[in-house]
């Protein structure tokens, strides 16, 4: 029995397999990148995000798991829209003790307000770790003619206060300014343990850098090297700049954010290391002076749930 | 027997959303402890137009502050969000810049209970989204506590387009216990104006099994409102250091209501209420200032906060 650590890349709305050495007890997905881009440079949308489901008669129970994904985003480029999904799974029984790993879809986030989910998780003694990630997030904005100003998604774990056990539940907060209301919700994994000898890493990374960057050696391994890792993404946000054009935001093209796999080095520079580099990017375009020109955004922050397993 | 620790600090001022607080608090865990439960509190907010105009001051269409916390280990990690928007263009300014005054930020609180794992921990929790003005559903408390309810958070939006606004309320309560249970409600809402919103409200329920810190209501003493300086309001907390325990190591406000009343229904550029600097912490006492503030710059539409305006809050002290 042991933690299993895997990423795939999943393009339009394709699917990928995970497939495992054992039987899955348990597993939650989450988005370690994603790319959505439209057809034409510019567009005006009222819908975005991206959704992603386990398919029937795999996961638990079996030693596979096929995540199938939905592109949620108008006038989408299926072929240029990806998403790299990392899958965390525990190889076992079921119930493994003192770990749960989940997906909680759904979280309603309309006009930011604080969404919980509608099964907290019973851990039966307070968890040492209570943590999510994105695993997907669709909104609308109420009016088809709204321009793009700025996105973002956040979740969280917290403690029920209805359960008169420990329990947690996943928290998600969401924002899409542009020229009209935006409802939505968002999907998260949850990651919990009350323990930190599971042979699962998990560690906290806030807004990192431009370039590469290093995760320091986590806890949970016990000192061993790192054998697996995976980036989730717990939250993000990009806008244009307000004043980049002194009128109308640009149009939207393309939002990239999370961490490439194939620029994540295990064990660098040192044993217990990982070396990373964490991507963002929102553009748009508009016409200016008659002209299309390209525009980025100003704002860009994410920040990651780092989870690694021991190698060996 | 658990001992509860307070940390407080505002967002960085770089992004309105998904600015990364993050609450250390190896420092205070021992041997064979870890954190048991968590709450986070909204201790404060500004929220600053930058618009896309010659403008300063906006319509208001949605308003708001959430704050979604991660417990990683002996770290408590909280995504701080704040969102202004009049659906045209306009929105919360951070960072800030020379020209259009302070960042969009929260200041933001974690409330930690610590102690060797056991599962009657006191209710140290957030309820979130709860829509303005309905009961939460039952939280299960011990016995003979004292249950504190706080604002952790708010989504407050027009509820057809956008307009002017009159001023901001804030409320949060905990209901008197029945058996050994009790809601919390609380409400939000834009004056003058119709709206829809929702509260996150925190609750801390304790008794004799927490150790180690006090809540006191603060005192405020509120000068006459300033202008575009805002209502600066001062307070002045007095503890009493138990046994065992010698000054007053950490301390945060928490918002319990909040009334910021406008001199007349207009576009505005910011709203505000949050604390001065950091707290005073001086050995038994904490002391501070706190500015509520709502102002519209534009010429010819001057507009500020009056001195109806006021907040009720307590000061939440961890001793060493």
């Amino acid at each position: 029995m042991s933690i299993a650590i895997q990423t795939s890349m999943i393009t339009g709305n394709g699917s990928a397999t995970f497939t495992f050495p054992s039987t899955i007890g348990a597993y939650a997905y989450a988005l370690q990148q994603f790319n959505l881009q439209t057809l034409q440079l510019g567009t005006v949308i009222q819908r975005i995000g991206l959704a992603l489901r386990p398919r029937d008669g795999t996961g638990v129970g079996t030693t596979s798991l096929i995540i199938d994904q939905q592109m949620l985003l108008d006038q989408v480029d299926l072929d240029g829209s990806w998403a790299q999904v990392a899958v965390v799974a525990w190889l076992g029984s079921t119930n493994p003790p003192g770990l749960f790993l989940q997906n909680q879809n759904g979280i309603t986030v309309d006009q930011m307000s604080s969404g919980t989910s509608s099964s907290p998780v019973s851990t039966g003694s307070p968890p040492m770790y209570a943590t999510a990630a994105i695993a997907g997030f669709s909104y609308q904005f109420a009016d088809d003619k709204s321009d793009f100003l700025g996105i973002g998604a956040g979740v969280g774990a917290t403690p029920d206060p209805y359960a008169s056990t420990p329990s947690v539940s996943v928290v998600g907060s969401g924002i899409w300014t542009g020229d009209s209301a935006f409802t939505g919700v968002v999907d998260a994994a949850l990651i919990a343990t009350t323990g930190d000898d599971l042979g699962l890493g998990l560690g906290y990374l806030p807004n990192p850098a431009w370039g590469m960057n290093v995760v320091d050696r986590l806890p949970g391994l016990g000192g061993a090297p790192v054998g697996a890792a995976a980036f989730l993404i717990q939250s993000f946000f990009c806008q244009f700049c307000i004043n980049a054009i002194g009128h109308d935001t640009p149009d939207f093209s393309q939002l990239t954010t999370g961490v490439p796999s194939d620029v994540v080095q295990l064990n660098v520079p040192s044993d217990g290391n990982v070396s990373f580099r964490s991507v963002q990017q929102l553009c748009g375009c508009a016409i200016v002076d008659e002209g299309p020109v390209i525009f980025s955004a100003e704002n860009l922050v994410a920040n990651y749930l780092v989870a690694e397993t021991a190698s060996g | 027997m658990a001992h509860l620790s307070v940390r407080t600090q505002a967002m960085p001022d770089a992004n309105p959303f998904a600015s990364p607080v993050v609450f250390d608090f190896t420092a205070d865990i021992d041997s064979g402890e870890q954190i048991l439960a968590y709450a986070v509190a909204m201790s404060g907010f500004v929220l600053n137009y930058q618009t896309n105009s010659a403008w300063w001051a906006e319509d208001a269409g949605a308003v708001g502050v959430s704050l979604t916390p991660n417990l990683i280990g002996t770290v408590v990690a909280v995504g701080g969000n704040v969102m202004l928007t009049d659906y045209d263009g306009d929105s919360a300014i951070d960072p800030p810049d020379s020209d259009s005054g302070p960042g969009s930020v929260a200041q933001v609180s974690v409330l930690a209970v610590i102690g060797t794992p056991y599962t009657s921990a006191p209710v140290c929790a957030t309820a979130f989204g709860l829509t303005s003005g309905q009961d939460s559903s039952v939280v299960p408390i011990g016995d003979n506590t004292t249950s504190l309810a706080f604002l952790s958070g708010f989504s407050v939006a027009a509820s057809d387009g956008t307009g002017e606004i009159g001023g901001l309320t804030l409320a949060s309560s905990v209901a008197s216990p029945v058996g050994n249970q009790v809601t919390v409600n609380g409400s939000v809402g834009l004056t003058n104006f119709s709206t829809t919103g929702t509260v996150d409200v925190g609750l801390l329920s304790y008794g004799t099994n927490l150790v180690g810190f006090d809540v006191q209501t603060a005192s405020v003493t509120w000068l006459v409102p300033e202008g575009q300086q805002g209502m600066t309001g001062m307070f002045f907390v007095d503890f009493t250091i138990p046994s065992g325990y010698s000054s007053v190591a950490q301390a945060a406000l928490l918002l319990q209501d909040v009334s910021i009343v406008y001199d007349d229904t207009a576009e505005f550029q910011l709203i505000q209420v949050m604390q001065a600097g950091d707290l005073s912490i001086n050995a038994c006492t904490v002391s501070g200032s706190v500015v509520l503030n709502l102002f519209n710059p534009d010429l010819g539409a001057h507009h500020y906060i009056c001195g109806d305006s006021s907040a009720t809050l307590s000061v939440i002290a961890q001793f060493a």
